[in-house]
């Protein structure tokens, strides 16, 4: 059984539950509001455990003991992702069905994301009708994955890394800019600052992010710096929308051009 | 009256609810036999042998401490590993968190069941010293492997990793490293960076190695620093021979090279002949199977705790079987009346 991301917390919480539900009690008799019993069950929606395959007979069960439940589902609650803890930290991510007690699909992110991992994170985006996910894969600089899953059926049909598309709109500007080859130009920090779906006659998530090309400002380097909107629709495969803005360019050792 | 009522029947739910949460041991794992259990309690207790049936403590599996060990090895985990007659289990402590040299060393022991004239199980240490210590020391005679001139205030760190016991639970398969640790330096004086593999044989109670583990621990792979896979796999071993059943083993690169390269033909193929209309339904088909296959390949070796190349040539192992049995349903498909 793998617990949720938080079991500190989590156990902390059942710990002093007593208190938590008297002093909440008296809170929700003081506004008036206890008819709404709704609100307190929200708090405790959320999945908490998944089991995985059985063990190999006798050894000790990795999904057991080695893997965490992260703390964003699908809004169905019925997918979600299971990360290594330090005990098996080379170990990849996986997308997991906690309805059936099924492991879907590992994620396809060049570096899987461990427990306590140096300037790691993730995050989850899913879509409102759960078909998709967009996974968020942080690194030092720039993501290490941001990784379009989709899912039909309750199975994973297709994963789909984002970056290359979001590079390849940055590169030409900055090759233009810099007037270099599109080949040697590249973001050297991008930041996501935005995953939104939107639902209509097809899927699309919009993701915003920023984009430099000199993180540290060193003063003998070129900066350059600009914001991406991009659309991508999920039946198409492609980007079908994309903005620059706030494009700037300071050219090695000058005052802004 | 009654709010206050139900306020007190809430609370004392909820304590009593809490108190079932505490934190108990956790199952670290079951014997094939279905006997006996290993448990244990995070962060540091040891781990314990419990009787399947009522739960009663029948031993604690201790790793005994070496003269030589230094650090705090109190927040490693133990690995218990049950042979399939249950007869032994192998217990390692894992501690990534540490620093070195404590992060290379994996202090381990193996245990033997035995039973008493009255019936009762005990659990007893198979070597009287470390057993990742006297592992190496049987690698060092064998193979040279240590350094003669450490410098005097060099601490020997030994590691013995589990890879598997054979079926008929006469061999335990280990990856067994040592290097050196100069505390005054605060550096290796012998790099602890390779391993080499042994088996532990029940049987007579000594170490040995077959001509399969002594081919893969002389070749020159086993030193490389290469990424390259189909170099490194070279030198890798995944699977304990039976007693009687010694022999070279296939290489797993070479056999999912050879099936992988069937299916691309016989998919090729496949595509070419159907209808136009069914082509779409067989490559979302494709790709929904490629993706259960690398799955399952990687939840294999996860199941095995295998690491580094050895985990490669597991996943390897896993791909070429699976990819095997989808090459005949592929070909039966090209055969049969669904293709025009």
């Amino acid at each position: 059984m793998i617990r949720n991301r938080c079991p500190h917390y989590f156990t902390f919480a059942k710990k002093h539950f007593a208190v938590w539900v008297t002093l909440g009690l008296c809170l929700l008799i003081g506004e008036g509001i206890l008819d709404e019993p709704c609100r307190l069950a929200a708090a405790t929606d959320e999945p908490e455990e998944f089991h995985g395959p059985p063990p190999h007979p006798g050894y000790p069960d990795p999904f057991e003991i080695g893997y965490i439940l992260f703390d964003t589902f699908s809004p169905n609650k019925q997918f979600g992702i299971i990360y290594p803890n330090r005990l098996l930290e080379e170990s990849p991510d996986f997308i997991v069905d906690l309805k059936h007690s099924r492991i879907l699909a590992l994620l396809e992110t060049g570096e899987p994301y461990f427990e306590g991992k140096n300037h790691g994170d993730l995050a989850a985006h899913w879509a409102p009708n759960s078909s998709a996910a967009v996974i968020e894969n942080s690194g030092k600089w720039e993501p290490i994955g941001l990784l379009l899953v989709e899912l039909k059926d309750g199975k994973v049909i297709l994963q789909t890394d984002l970056l290359d598309s979001l590079n390849k709109i940055f590169s030409p500007a900055i090759a233009k800019a810099q007037h270099s080859r599109v080949e040697d130009s590249a973001v050297g920090e991008l930041d996501i600052t935005g995953v939104k779906w939107k639902t209509g006659k097809s899927l699309q998530v919009e993701i915003k992010c920023e984009g430099s090309t000199n993180p540290k400002g060193f003063e003998e380097e070129s900066s350059w710096y600009g914001e991406l909107t991009a659309v991508w629709d999920v039946a198409q495969r492609k980007l079908v929308r994309h903005q620059l803005a706030r494009v700037s360019f300071h050219a090695a050792g000058r005052k802004e051009q | 009256m009654r709010l206050l009522l139900a306020l007190l029947i809430i609370s004392l739910e909820c304590l009593s609810h809490a108190a079932e949460e505490k934190e108990g041991p956790i199952r670290l794992a079951t014997a094939p036999s279905g006997e006996y259990a290993v448990d244990w309690t995070a962060p540091d207790g040891p781990p314990r042998v419990v009787s399947k049936p009522d739960g009663a403590v029948i031993a604690e599996l201790k790793i005994p401490e070496s003269e030589q060990s230094s650090g705090d090895h109190s927040m490693a985990t133990p690995l218990p590993f049950i042979s399939p007659d249950s007869n032994w289990v192998f217990v390692m402590n894992v501690d990534n968190d540490a620093p070195p040299p404590e992060s290379f060393s994996r202090p381990s022991a193996l245990f033997r069941r035995t039973r008493s004239s009255d019936g009762t199980i005990h659990f007893e240490a198979a070597t009287p010293d470390r057993f990742d210590k006297a592992a190496w020391e049987f690698l060092d005679k064998e193979l040279k492997l240590g350094r003669p001139d450490l410098p005097p205030d060099a601490k020997r760190v030994y590691s013995a990793s589990f890879i598997d016991w054979s079926r008929d639970s006469a061999r335990l398969l280990l990856s067994v490293g040592g290097g050196a640790w100069s505390p005054s330096k605060s550096e290796w004086v012998e790099a602890a960076a390779y391993t080499w593999y042994c088996y532990f044989n029940t049987r007579s109670g000594k170490f040995e190695l077959t001509d399969r583990l002594r081919t893969a621990d002389t070749r020159p792979e086993r030193k490389s620093n290469t990424s390259d896979d189909a170099f490194a796999l070279l030198a890798v071993v995944t699977n304990a021979e039976s007693i009687g059943e010694e022999g070279p083993q296939s290489s797993p690169k070479e056999r999912f090279d050879v099936v992988d390269k069937r299916l691309n033909d016989v998919y090729d193929k496949l595509i070419a002949k159907i209808e136009p209309a069914k082509r779409e339904s067989i490559r979302n088909e494709q790709r929904a199977w490629l993706i259960s296959r690398d799955t399952e390949a990687e939840i294999a070796a996860l199941q095995m705790w295998s690491s580094g190349r050895e985990a490669t040539a597991r996943i390897l192992e896993s791909k070429a079987i699976s990819t095997e049995a989808r090459v005949a349903e592929l070909e039966k498909l090209l055969s049969g009346s669904q293709v025009k």
